[in-house]
């Protein structure tokens, strides 16, 4: 075994070279912090100097906190519909996309709806205020139907929809491109084929497109449960007094108590368990998708 | 002969100790003091090099002054949780705390009751508010000033109000009513939201709880138990108040989803609200941006009112949180570090917090301080409009800006108490207390449940939480 290990790795040691730089920038920026945040979450909070054991403590800590557990939830809410809404909407939008016969029509439809993710998470929070605000675009709108203007960024009944509407607006457009990447790549003789058969469009779609694109769709739905749990920037920029129940999720708990609070140990515990909470997340839904089978 | 060899040998003996003296003045100034500052520094990377030599000249370091100019709290976070040394950083009352907590900062109690500097530049009822278990763990950048209410009084003077005359609850509610009916009906603004109040971090609440005698934050009472006073049942009719004032349309929804920046943009330039409660300096930086604008002070005349009168008959203000400066305890230089500390609270440290750098902020002519359109533009403040040093006169400074002296001048009234908020000795978690109390008095503002039940909520958080007892 050792024999033929030596054997490959002398056989292809061109490509072993080139893929050092790679796992070394890997072992120093990722596998490295993360570990000192593993070491970090069974030490006492201390910013400098030596960090004396603190066993479980931060971990009994943070599962005890009403704010982590709430945090817990909240992330669970609006993760799991986010991951829902971006894969129907991004799959529907792609089928659509892919119907349109005019190649510049097609192609401006589907740069307009991949623009959003290229902005930073503070431009789209300030466009949904400019929407959504007392006296935005929408209560504008309604205004014309003399209906009294909604308080929507602080009425807590539509705090997790606009949280989750805000996502689906921003990343609709790439998970589509993702799949339309996929529709372009089927052979064409498949449609040639279903066509001599008289089978119609819709019959194509559902017997051509939607198997081809399996793959793509198990890779899409693996990386939208990776982020699940690690919802951070657009609760950010949205969350205020009147919607943080609701909103709140875990990395913002985190965020606030190992930056802003310099609680070192109890943040990384948190962080912690919300690798442990995705690692657990993504391998469930591989599990339930088939993802390693052919 | 002999006489020759004696004046060879002490030459030789002179030429070899000033070559010692003057290697131990290069070590000396070789020593490298860094500094990690927030706000107190240059505005821009070409003015903080030579806020860094002005410093440098007023100390006699070697001096290396890292401002960061945004996202301080994390950038301090991750250098000093990464082990980067500093010798000297920038930090808040409650950072002090925490950091004093965990053992990150020098006691400088000693250098403190033995600097001459801090005992004649500062006052020691200031130096007891940042005490921390009988110690100190840090030094001052400037002197704090307190939130007030501050009114645009070229509205107010439309519907013919008396400001002087405002001092209950009740006044400040019937002044908004009728700026709103006004504005409304007169002016065709509609809808006029008067008041905007900042809500996350309830923070400019304390001149409305001043009338019933009651402070922001924990305390400990006489039997060593935590309590938060704004939980109080006298703290009802406060909450009730501003509840009211939301029904009827006299607060700017805007204030629980806002910014700090966008309530004043609403004060001095648009005035799409005639009060808000902001910083004593803010009142004459509202008028100052006005009078830049065009529109001091016919349209934008700000002044500051010390708000409601307590049971005591006195009005309560909250000063805020010291900014201060701290030396890790990982610092390579202390010594040098505290100089600089104790350089900030001398009257020439004063200075170039205040007004800047001489030759690039200001020139002096006569001895009078003439402004550069630099100086001008960064509006006397490097991270100290108010120094802490006692002996430092203001009025050097030139003019201040309108209404700032008269805002500032309140909190010496003998009917005015500034105090800070409740920190229970440290022991605070400051960012927790103002999230649940935020978070369960919003819902009472907005109607969506009575101040009773946000109230018992909000208590029964903070004790599950162990804040209060």
């Amino acid at each position: 075994m050792n024999k033929s290990l030596g054997r490959q790795l002398k056989k292809y040691r061109i490509f072993y070279l080139m893929f050092l730089p790679v796992a070394v920038y890997f072992i120093i920026f990722t596998y490295y912090p993360f570990l000192r945040g593993l070491i970090m979450s069974f030490q006492e909070n201390r910013l400098l100097g030596n960090r004396p054991f603190a066993g479980l403590a931060n971990y009994r800590f943070v599962l005890k906190d009403s704010n982590f557990l709430a945090a817990v939830a909240n992330s669970l809410i609006i993760g799991l519909w986010d991951m829902v809404l971006y894969f129907f909407f991004s799959l529907g939008f792609a089928l659509i996309l892919n119907e349109l016969v005019h190649r510049t029509v097609k192609q401006t439809i589907q740069t307009i709806a991949y623009i959003p993710y290229l902005f930073s998470w503070a431009v789209i929070g300030g466009v949904w205020v400019l929407i959504f605000d007392l006296q935005g675009l929408v209560n504008q709108f309604l205004s014309i139907f003399g209906t009294e203007p909604i308080f929507f960024l602080a009425t807590p009944d539509y705090a997790r929809p606009l949280i989750i509407a805000m996502g689906v607006w921003r990343s609709m457009g790439y998970f589509a491109l993702l799949f339309t990447v996929a529709i372009m790549n089927i052979e064409g003789q498949l449609y040639e084929a279903a066509r001599i058969d008289g089978a119609s469009r819709f019959m194509q779609i559902r017997k051509i497109i939607l198997p081809s694109l399996i793959p793509t769709m198990k890779t899409i739905i693996v990386l939208l449960s990776i982020g699940v749990l690690t919802h951070f920037d657009e609760i950010y920029v949205m969350v205020n007094p009147a919607n943080r129940r609701l909103i709140s999720t875990l990395l913002l708990f985190v965020y606030e108590t190992g930056i802003l609070n310099f609680q070192t140990g109890t943040a990384s515990a948190g962080a912690t368990l919300v690798m442990a909470g995705t690692l657990l997340i993504t391998g469930l839904m591989r599990k339930f998708i088939g993802y390693d089978k052919e | 002969m002999k006489r020759t060899r004696v004046l060879v040998m002490l030459v030789v003996l002179l030429a070899i100790s000033l070559t010692l003296f003057a290697q131990g003045q290069v070590d000396k100034a070789a020593v490298e003091v860094k500094v990690l500052a927030g706000v107190t520094g240059g505005k821009d990377d070409a003015e903080n090099k030579l806020f860094e030599e002005a410093m440098e000249k007023g100390t006699g370091l070697n001096i290396t002054w890292e401002k960061v100019p945004s996202g301080y709290d994390q950038v301090l976070m991750q250098k000093l949780g990464a082990g980067e040394q500093y010798d000297l950083i920038y930090l808040n009352q409650f950072q002090m705390y925490t950091l004093g907590k965990q053992g990150a900062l020098m006691d400088l109690t000693d250098r403190i009751a033995a600097s001459k500097v801090y005992a004649e530049n500062v006052d020691k009822t200031e130096l007891e508010k940042i005490q921390f278990n009988g110690k100190y763990y840090a030094g001052f950048n400037k002197l704090e000033v307190f939130p007030l209410v501050n009114v645009n009084k070229a509205i107010t003077d439309k519907v013919g109000i008396d400001l002087s005359k405002l001092s209950t609850l009740d006044d400040y509610y019937q002044m908004l009513k009728k700026v709103k009916t006004h504005m409304e009906q007169t002016e065709g603004r509609k809808p006029y939201y008067p008041f905007f109040t900042y809500m996350p971090d309830i923070w400019d609440l304390q001149p409305w709880f001043s009338s019933v005698g009651l402070r922001r934050g924990v305390f400990i009472d006489a039997n060593g138990k935590k309590f938060a006073p704004y939980v109080d049942p006298k703290a009802k009719v406060v909450w009730e108040w501003l509840a009211k004032l939301y029904r009827e349309g006299l607060m700017d929804p805007t204030s629980f989803t806002g910014k700090t920046g966008d309530m004043r943009s609403k004060m001095w330039q648009s005035q799409d609200i005639v009060m808000d409660v902001d910083w004593a300096a803010w009142t004459g930086l509202y008028n100052n941006n006005a009078r830049t604008a065009g529109t001091y002070p016919a349209k934008v005349n700000v002044v500051g009112l010390p708000g409601t009168k307590g049971p005591s008959g006195k009005y309560m203000l909250e000063q805020g949180g010291a900014s201060l400066w701290a030396i890790p305890a990982n610092a390579k230089n202390p010594d040098e570090a505290f100089k600089i500390i104790e350089h900030m609270a001398t009257k020439e440290g004063a200075l170039l917090l205040s007004a800047g750098i001489e030759g690039h902020d200001y020139n002096l002519k006569n001895g009078k301080i003439e402004y550069t359109e630099a100086g001008r533009a960064h509006a006397k403040d490097h991270g100290a409009p108010f120094p802490i040093s006692k002996l430092f006169d203001l009025s050097v400074l030139g003019e201040m800006n309108p209404g700032v002296l008269e805002s500032v001048s309140i909190g010496k009234r003998a009917d005015v108490e500034v105090a800070p908020m409740g920190y229970a000795n440290g022991e605070l978690d400051a960012r927790k207390y103002y999230d649940i109390m935020s978070k369960w008095m919003t819902e009472c503002v907005m109607g969506k449940t009575t101040a009773e039940a946000a109230m018992k909520g909000a208590e029964n958080e903070l004790r599950t939480n162990k804040l209060i007892d």
